[in-house]
């Protein structure tokens, strides 16, 4: 054994040595590879790249659009509420007749693709016929799975364009005039703004065609004015199912963007990220942050403690009374709690089997609808409204108030005109003794009212306990038919309850968004409301020719009927919460922003170092 | 044996192809799959429904609509197998591997720490029943069973990773909380030692050492520049040698101690020549090989060794070898730790509370797996400690029932050392029911931590499955179904396999 040692040891011993001699030698560069970016974080994954099929319609998705697509105009925010803003970097529209109404549109030179192809009249042909009802059948030849393809409306009465010679505008008359026309012209998705690349599009339906961009999108156009069926269907197929991916594409045609930034890394269920495009023009301001990138975060608390820990510089997501707290204690977080776009209210029924709220119960005809309407005002005057928002809602929210209509967003000049005159402030406070003396005049005693609510969602259940607690000190009697989400609103379509709680979205200031919940026949009437004169209004409205205000004031004249017949009463609007490092300077939240509230104009962001 | 197996893969074949048709209409009916679109204010409301009920048959019975998703799967007999596509038009094939994927990474780790400590901890705790020791693991343990896992993760963002950040800053540790430390180090130094003077010596070596090893730390801000130097490295296999050594051979076996020393001085031998040869161009499958390489070293250092039992000298001088290389392959991270942290990537704040990797990260092996790790260190650590208390319960049981059996008594009676009747005949004796249960717990794995998964963001396979539940999308179910029912199964049969080898006492018959 000592022999072994001995041989061993100085082996060893003068490999050692060596080893350390050529020590000096070594020199190592560092393998990492710097870059620096904004990182913000959201409730959800992105799970596409293009929001604009029929089961990809998400908030997640409209943030990938939000930051690579550009349109005539988009919703900005005037003295902080939302209003709709030219785009003039990016081109020009104007109406040019009123009757039939016909628009002029016009992309500029120079607003290219992020591969260089300049987009044009073919691009915004191809957003607005993947949303015509004709290209849209599941079970038929040509189906684009489009999400606004709103058949009978908008812009499926439109005539067959007019494409301007330079091939970058496009003349457009309507069939039927359409008051939300300007909308539908700011719209990337089945509007009349550029959603995805037409020459794109076709080099990836017909993959043996290898022609320049500009030969692509004059095959797409003919297509489309031509009406070319089989086209049309492989576009279609393209359109509904190339862009449905989550996570990065192999086929970087996918990523082409018409935005201020184009997608430069996807991750499934963890971020995207995306680089600024410094060859763009048609934002409305160049964006002085290059690198932007947006990860998933699910829950609320780990959004919180992920901005604590300096991963991500700005969240969003729905506030509960715990992450409130959490993230108002942070150092060097800004946050802002605002009023959403979601609004909650009540809904009475107006026509169901023993019904409470149903003239029908009281023998019908006037003297049983008087009856009614008194039952359905008391129970709407013993609403405790204000206790609602104090209790439930401005524990997230300090600066909450009661939402005082169905039609417009608060905030904007004309909600403020509507609310002077449609009656609701009558019902701001709770007037148990004025419910008392309706209930007596009426001649009702203890009413039974089946109240329904979804029992999973803790907020609503709150709402029910106050509302429950108030109205039977009116007199009252509350049933509650409490359910699960999932079952909630098929039974709201069913019927066989008094009065419900839930919340309608605007979405846009299109002044059609809330028409099928209020119209005799809407597809989203679960209250059977129904006012001859407002159907007409409503049809006024979808028609209308008039300024802004001429229409803002036909529907005012809907909110107050729906007012004095006591069909619905507006709660509050959701309330909102993002927070931000301070480090980051000129974010603002816009409430109907289509996907986070914040990314409405990336364009105004600066970081500090 | 063969017909066993054929038989029992046979059956549960069958109570798969059952139980996929019962949880398929199951799913149909537990919800409404148009729900989202029942409240929407599109005025295309009608066309979004069409559209849907097109895209999953929601026109047909689901008691039929199943065989529509098992003729995907028969499909695969002329090469077109296909899960379906999910409610969101994706195939269900693309989501199941990103999510096993994410799972896999997630669960991996944390099981196998589990095991080993798991294992450890309910050894040394049945060899010292009923000592404060044994008290305090058992109260530990189940204290982190019975944490609900959100929780224990909120807790560990917060403290290992957003204050232990802050630390990093001015990574100094206050002699107040080294005494503390040090204390605390000592009281279960204490507890897992017997009576005796030794004893005393034991518990003031380790205060001192660990109270040595932090001072270092703070005055020579180590943490913030950590490596163990090519002195270090010597020091942990000298160290490893001898520890290795007593435990696998013995006191007495020389040739196994010097095998093992051996073993840790190539390791150093070989610190530089590593670090300026293939230490520059590593990937995964080249430090997996590197891995082997050095076991297959350490044995052959130990045959070398010879003598009359050259299989227990190689079986020391693989396991000093694995762990050396180990040594190394840790300092060479460490090397890259300062530009990791100081990178604009993490901007001083290295350990994560969401995710599986820095989006974008652009880095070598070395920086690359130092973001996986400081990415997967909370997740892991709290599946873990909620797994832990299960495996060390198992094995503490098993190990007193074997340390109560007859043979041990004759092994202590003929005059074995107490090493050897524990290392030898009790500890792999104790082994074979948790390997079973091991097993089993492996075939469990895929399923995912629905709630670690969602707190750390991983979306894996819970979080698929919530996915597939909330929108009711049988697809998506029955993709997750299938892919951990198989792995079950397997695991399943795998454990009988393994056991019935482990076990000479039992054999299976058909």
């Amino acid at each position: 054994m000592r022999k072994i040692m001995g041989r061993l040891v100085p082996a060893v011993a003068v490999a050692s040595v060596a080893a350390v001699a050529l020590a000096g030698c070594g020199s190592k560069s560092t393998g990492l590879v710097e870059s620096s970016t904004v990182t913000f974080s959201y409730n959800g994954p992105v799970t596409s790249l293009w929001e604009g099929t029929a089961n990809q319609y998400s908030t997640y998705n409209a943030n990938v659009a939000a930051l690579t697509n550009t349109g005539f105009n988009y919703y900005g925010l005037k003295n902080g509420t939302p209003s709709l803003v030219k785009n003039t970097n990016f081109g020009s529209y104007s109406e040019v007749s009123k009757s039939p109404l016909t628009l002029k549109l016009h992309v500029n030179k120079g607003v290219t693709w992020s591969d260089g192809a300049q987009v044009d009249a073919a691009d915004i042909l191809l957003s607005w016929a993947s949303g015509l009802s004709k290209y849209n059948n599941p079970k038929g030849p040509v189906n684009f799975n489009a999400v606004g393809a709103y058949a009978g409306t908008g812009l499926d009465l439109l005539n067959t364009p007019k494409v301007d010679p330079d091939g970058l505008g496009m003349t457009v008359s309507f069939k039927k005039p359409y008051v939300d026309w300007e909308v539908s012209v700011g719209s990337t998705v089945n509007g009349l703004s550029p959603g995805l690349p037409a020459h794109i599009a076709y080099e990836l339906a017909f993959p043996s065609f290898k022609g320049s961009a500009t030969q692509a999108d004059a095959a797409v156009q003919k297509a489309i004015l031509t009406g070319d069926q089989a086209t049309m269907a492989k576009l279609g197929k393209v359109w509904a199912n190339s862009w449905n991916v989550s996570s990065m594409p192999s086929d970087k045609r996918l990523l082409v963007s018409d935005g201020p930034y184009v997608v430069s890394g996807f991750q499934k269920n963890q971020s995207i990220s995306f680089k600024r495009r410094d060859d763009f023009t048609g934002e409305p301001k160049k964006p002085a942050i290059q690198n932007l990138t947006l990860r998933f975060i699910t829950d609320a608390t780990s959004q919180v403690q992920a901005l604590q820990n300096g991963e991500v510089q700005m969240i969003q997501g729905q506030p509960s009374t715990d992450t409130v707290a959490a993230v108002n204690k942070l150092n060097n977080v800004h946050v802002d709690t605002f009023a959403g776009s979601s609004y909650e209210h009540v809904d009475l029924n107006m026509k169901v089997g023993n019904g409470t709220f149903d003239p029908a119960t009281y023998g019908g005809g006037a003297a049983g609808a008087k009856k009614a309407l008194m039952v359905r005002q008391a129970f709407l005057k013993a609403l405790p409204r204000q206790e609602i928002i104090d209790k439930l809602i401005k524990p997230l929210q300090p600066d909450a108030k009661i939402d005082d209509s169905s039609l417009f967003l608060p905030g904007t000049p004309a909600y403020t005109k509507d609310v002077a005159t449609n009656g609701t402030k009558a019902y701001d406070k709770t007037d148990v003794a004025g419910a008392k003396a309706l209930l007596k005049k009426a001649g009702v005693s203890n009413p039974t009212v089946r109240f329904t609510y979804p029992n999973d969602n803790p907020r609503r259940v709150s709402e029910y306990q106050l509302i429950q607690a108030s109205e039977q000190q009116a007199g009252f009697n509350i049933k509650p038919v409490a359910m699960t989400t999932a079952k909630y609103f098929p039974f709201l379509e069913g019927g066989g309850y008094d009065a419900s709680i839930f919340a309608w979205q605007f979405t846009s200031l299109a002044y059609t968004g809330n028409q099928a919940a209020y119209t005799s026949t809407g597809g989203e009437n679960f209250n059977h409301y129904s006012n001859p004169q407002s159907d007409k209004l409503w049809g006024q409205i979808a028609s209308s020719t008039g300024t802004a205000d001429q229409t803002n004031a036909l529907m005012a004249k809907v909110d107050k009927n729906l007012v004095t017949d006591a069909a619905t009463m507006p709660l509050f609007q959701f309330p909102e919460m993002s927070a931000w490092s301070t480090k980051l300077s000129g974010v603002s939240d816009n409430p109907i922003a289509s996907g986070m509230n914040t990314l409405w104009d990336p364009w105004d962001w600066t970081v500090a170092k | 044996m063969l017909t066993f197996l054929l038989r029992r893969l046979a059956a549960s074949l069958v109570v798969l192809l059952v139980a996929s048709y019962v949880v398929y209409v199951i799913t149909c009916f537990s919800g409404d799959p148009l729900q989202d679109l029942r409240q929407s204010t599109s005025p295309n409301k009608a066309g979004l429904i069409a559209q849907r009920t097109a895209l999953m048959h929601l026109d047909v019975s689901p008691f039929l609509r199943y065989f529509i998703w098992f003729g995907g799967l028969l499909k695969g007999f002329t090469g077109h197998f296909t899960l379906g596509v999910t409610s969101g038009g994706q195939a269900v094939t693309g989501q199941l591997t990103a999510a096993v994927g994410s799972t896999f990474q997630l669960v991996t780790g944390a099981t196998l720490i589990a095991i080993v400590i798991g294992v450890a901890l309910g050894v040394v705790t049945a060899l010292r029943q009923y000592t404060a020791f044994d008290y305090g693991t058992t109260m530990m343990a189940f204290v982190f069973f019975s944490l609900p896992s959100f929780w224990l993760a909120v807790l560990l963002k917060e403290y290992l990773a957003i204050d232990f950040n802050n630390f990093l800053g001015h990574p100094v540790v206050p002699p107040v909380v080294i005494a503390i430390v040090a204390l605390v180090a000592g009281v279960v130094a204490w507890s897992i030692t017997e009576r005796g003077r030794s004893r005393w010596w034991f518990v003031g070596g380790t205060m001192v050492v660990i109270a040595a090893f932090l001072t270092f730390i703070s005055l020579t801000h180590w943490l913030d520049n950590p490596g163990l130097t090519i002195g270090g490295v010597a020091v942990l296999g000298v160290a490893t040698a001898f520890g290795v050594s007593y435990l696998t051979a013995g006191k007495e076996n020389k040739r196994s101690l010097y095998a093992a020393l051996t073993t840790a001085l190539v390791g150093v031998v070989l610190y530089y020549p590593l670090e300026w040869t293939v230490f520059s161009s590593m990937s995964m499958p080249l430090f997996l090989f590197l891995g082997v390489v050095a076991i297959a070293v350490g044995a052959l250092v130990g045959w070398l060794w010879g003598g009359p039992d050259r299989r227990v000298s190689m079986r020391t001088g693989g396991v000093v070898a694995f762990l050396t290389a180990g040594y190394i392959a840790v300092d060479r991270f460490m090397q890259d730790w300062n530009t990791y942290v100081n990178s604009t990537y993490v901007n001083g704040r290295p350990i994560a509370t969401i995710g599986s990797q820095t989006p974008n990260f652009d880095g070598d092996f070395w920086f690359t797996y130092i973001d996986r790790i400081t990415h997967l260190a909370l997740p892991t650590i709290s599946l873990a400690l909620i797994s832990l208390a299960g495996y060390s319960r198992y094995a503490r049981a098993s190990m007193l029932d074997v340390m109560n059996q007859d043979y041990i008594r004759t092994a202590r009676s003929k005059g074995l050392t107490e090493r050897a009747v524990v290392m030898r005949h009790a500890f792999r004796n104790a082994l074979i029911p948790v390997v079973t249960i091991v097993t089993l717990d492996f075939g469990a794995l895929i399923s995912g931590a629905i709630v670690t998964e969602n707190v750390f963001s991983f979306q894996g396979m819970g979080d698929l499955f919530i996915a597939g539940v909330t929108a009711v999308d049988p697809n998506t179910i029955m993709g997750v179904f299938l892919v951990t029912g198989i792995w079950a199964i397997a695991f399943n049969v795998i454990a009988d396999v393994l056991y019935s080898a482990l076990d000479p006492r039992i054999r299976v018959t058909s």
